[in-house]
């Protein structure tokens, strides 16, 4: 049997229960990941990955497979997580920082956790949409006409957008980049 | 530190931030909340046309008789002149 995102969204639409949890827990770890990255916290992520997951069950049937089921559900996904970020505040990921660990090589490692979680810090601040569009490129490795179809603009719209990003990152990061050179 | 580098080392941070796994706690805290009796899906708005377009007579002969009937009956009926008042006979 064809189990093909497209060929079980085809089941979905008619209904299949089934065929709909094969989908969730084929897609959920994604989802979960992405909406965390743009969001930069778990529990909201989570009730995103959820109605994320309703709204495609919900609009199966209306589905065409115009473009790939994997782009759709990043879009409602990340439409999902604007609208929550004009709703609430942000909350900074992992704000705490983790453990260091006393294994060899646990400094280099310390050093590298630390520049991670101070970028991530950075990238939390950003505006939502230069978020997304930082995450979507660099994390997700999509395209720039991929990340203009999720955010439902254009591709110099997405440049611009990027080039904005960068910008506000490079003043964020300007202590930490000092101490680089 | 040139564009090239700003660029490696926020490609790098961000893709060691998405190898952060997710996990299964999470993962299924989420398949239990959709495992639920799942709401009403939302028909496509393109399929009333269709339903119109492919309309088919065939199941409807006995209504299609029964309106040539009603036809043939009224047709008798006004031929017959049933249809007009009776004359007055006070005048």
């Amino acid at each position: 049997m064809d189990d093909s995102d497209e060929a079980l969204m085809a089941r979905v639409a008619r209904g299949d229960e089934r065929a709909f949890q094969l989908l969730a827990r084929r897609h959920l770890p994604a989802t979960i990941g992405l909406a965390r990255r743009v969001l930069g916290n778990s529990a909201d992520a989570e009730d995103v990955a959820q109605e994320a997951l309703m709204r495609v069950w919900t609009y199966a049937p209306r589905w065409r497979p115009l473009a790939l089921f994997r782009t759709w559900l990043t879009r409602i996904v990340v439409n999902l997580c604007l609208d929550r970020k004009r709703r609430a505040p942000w909350v900074e990921l992992e704000a705490a920082g983790d453990i260091v660990d006393p294994a060899p090589g646990a400094g280099e490692k310390a050093e590298s956790d630390e520049r991670d979680r101070i970028v991530g810090a950075a990238i939390d601040k950003l505006p939502p949409r230069q978020r997304s569009a930082i995450v979507l490129t660099y994390t997700e490795g999509m395209s720039n006409a991929e990340v203009a179809e999720i955010l439902d603009t254009s591709v110099s719209a997405v440049e611009t957008l990027l080039v904005r990003g960068k910008q506000n990152l490079r003043r964020a990061l300007g202590d930490m980049i000092d101490k680089d050179k | 530190m040139t564009n090239e580098q700003f660029d490696h080392l926020l490609g790098s941070a961000l893709k060691r931030r998405a190898e952060m796994p997710v996990d299964d706690d999470a993962i299924n805290r989420v398949l239990s909340r959709i495992a639920g009796p799942l709401p009403k899906q939302k028909q496509p708005l393109w399929r009333l046309p269709a339903v119109l377009v492919d309309w088919q007579f065939a199941p409807a002969w006995p209504r299609m008789a029964a309106l040539a009937c009603c036809a043939a009956l009224g047709f008798g009926i006004g031929i017959a002149g049933l249809d007009r008042p009776c004359p007055s006979p006070i005048r």
